[in-house]
């Protein structure tokens, strides 16, 4: 079991979308500005207009931690989050699926991919990331 | 912007009279044993009774109050019998700038500082879906889909990058909970005070990777406070007292949550910035610092605050961990009742404390020979905020 999200007042369409396997984040309609997390107003101009703008699903790995205690009992240790820098301008975090934490470099080319996980009462649809192009090593 | 001519006039007109703290070492073996002795007003209570003592005040000669974040103002100023002309509620560092700034505004001459927890005994947790300061910075619980809170799991993201950035090796950190046991071995109320070697410290275990248990600071309960009033007054108590001379304060929050600050700048520009006014205040540099106390939830704050404060130049916190001089008989002695890591966690209060003491001399084992100068250095998730203390003259 999944701990499931907060639900903030502007995150539900973030995870409608999810639901949907889309990545999708606010950007702003006065400056074009993408913001992460979900707000009520334009960290760069303060405008209240935006619209839910599809990512590309890709990023660069920037940094990563690996747990080894448990914080979550339907999380078992070790599990690896990983941090990503979108080319759209956002961070974004999640476990790294599809791979090994051996192939982690900083700088690698990561998809987005999503991972249907169940919580308390349901399941949904998260967000994690895998490497572009599966190592060579993988293979031999 | 601030305006170093009214900086100027608060340097040096603020002091601390009096501090006072629990038995950390010997509250913590009763804990550890189920004992559940004390709540955090007690501890408090006590830390106040015995920071009058040191001062030499009476409880009606304090006209203000500042209640930790832990407890409630209120009810502290009920458990101590308190009637007060002016209160607030604050972190350790940002209680002393506010007393400074009360009096010298005016509003109250005599401040106590008021810190108290039961965090251990309460079971607080730092990790988790309901991780402690959640309410404040979102990055905390943010991400528990993922599995990612507590601020140690934030602060290790933080440090993976930032040793693949600077070049600092494990074993390089790791001479900062080394050099803090050290510390805490010659200051008889520290919770931890067995030997630890570097081997033994990369031997541990990890929490979250690259950060060791002993990276992570320990949680225990206690108080601290402190009293605060004019120079005029504490010239007049005639007892030893120190001095403020220098604050600075930046707070970055902008992608707090999308740890743009925290991952790709280290929150580098806010130590700048606050390392600037602090500096220019107390018209001293880094150089000139005798003892340095860095709020140390972990050790990579240490680090962090070596470089952001111009102890040393970028990338090369690594060097000076290594040659001794952050430890006892070192050029730079850093957290010298073993910080957070080894002596007691009071969230920065205990660090305010240390200051005093090693500036009255009265530092026992652990006394930074002639100490004329202590700084202490906070970056909590961007929100940075240095004093510089002085002995008075």
């Amino acid at each position: 079991m999944r701990p499931a999200p907060q639900p903030g007042l502007h995150d539900e369409p973030y995870w409608r979308y999810a639901a949907a396997g889309e990545l999708r984040l606010q950007r702003c309609a006065g400056c074009g500005h993408v913001r992460y997390p979900p707000g009520p107003a334009c960290p760069e101009c303060l405008a209240a207009e935006r619209s839910w703008e599809r990512l590309s699903g890709t990023g660069e790995l920037l940094a990563w931690t690996v747990f080894h205690r448990p914080y979550f009992p339907g999380i078992p240790v070790p599990y690896v989050v990983l941090a990503v820098r979108t080319p759209e301008g956002p961070i974004l975090i999640g476990n790294l699926a599809g791979a090994d934490r051996a192939q982690l470099r900083h700088g690698m080319a990561l998809r987005a991919v999503y991972e249907q996980v169940t919580g308390p009462d349901r399941s949904w649809q998260l967000c994690q990331w895998s490497p572009t192009e599966q190592s060579t090593e993988e293979h031999a | 912007m601030p305006d170093p001519a009214r900086l100027a006039a608060l340097k040096d007109t603020v002091a601390i009279v009096g501090v006072g703290e629990t038995d950390y070492a010997d509250d913590h073996a009763r804990a550890r044993r189920g004992e559940r002795r004390q709540d955090g007003y007690g501890h408090a209570a006590t830390a106040f009774r015995r920071a009058l003592a040191d001062c030499g005040l009476r409880r009606t000669d304090i006209d203000g109050l500042i209640t930790g974040p832990t407890l409630a103002g209120e009810r502290l100023g009920e458990v101590l019998g308190m009637d007060v002309r002016w209160a607030d509620q604050a972190d350790a560092v940002q209680a002393v700038l506010k007393a400074a700034l009360a009096i010298h505004a005016g509003v109250a001459e005599c401040v106590a500082l008021v810190y108290g927890t039961d965090q251990r005994a309460a079971g607080i947790a730092y990790g988790g879906q309901g991780a402690m300061g959640g309410e404040r910075h979102l990055a905390y619980t943010y991400f528990a889909p993922w599995g990612l809170t507590s601020q140690g799991a934030l602060y290790a993201l933080l440090t993976n990058r930032y040793l693949a950035v600077s070049g600092l090796t494990e074993r390089e950190l790791g001479e900062v909970a080394v050099a803090q046991r050290a510390f805490a071995r010659l200051n008889p109320a520290a919770v931890l005070r067995r030997p630890l070697t570097i081997d033994e410290h990369l031997a541990g275990a990890y929490i979250c990777e690259p950060l060791r248990r002993t990276d992570y600071c320990m949680i225990n309960d206690g108080g601290v406070a402190l009293i605060v009033t004019t120079a005029e007054r504490a010239r007049a108590l005639g007892r030893p007292h120190v001095l403020l001379s220098g604050i600075g304060r930046s707070d970055h929050n902008r992608d707090a949550t999308s740890l743009r600050p925290r991952l790709e700048e280290f929150y580098r520009p806010a130590q700048r910035q606050a390392a600037e006014q602090v500096y220019a205040m107390a018209g001293i540099g880094p150089s000139e610092i005798d003892v340095l106390q860095v709020y140390d939830s972990f050790s990579i704050h240490v680090p962090l605050a070596l470089e952001g404060f111009g102890f040393c130049p970028d990338g090369a916190a690594g060097k000076l961990l290594t040659s001794g001089d952050l430890a006892p008989g070192g050029r730079l002695p850093v957290n010298t009742a073993g910080g957070h890591l080894s002596g007691s966690y009071m969230q920065g209060w205990g660090h305010q404390a240390e200051c005093v003491r090693q500036l009255r001399g009265a530092a026992g084992e652990r006394q930074v020979p002639g100490a004329r100068t202590a700084q202490y250095v906070s970056d909590v998730a961007g929100k940075v905020t240095s004093l510089i203390y002085g002995r008075a003259a």
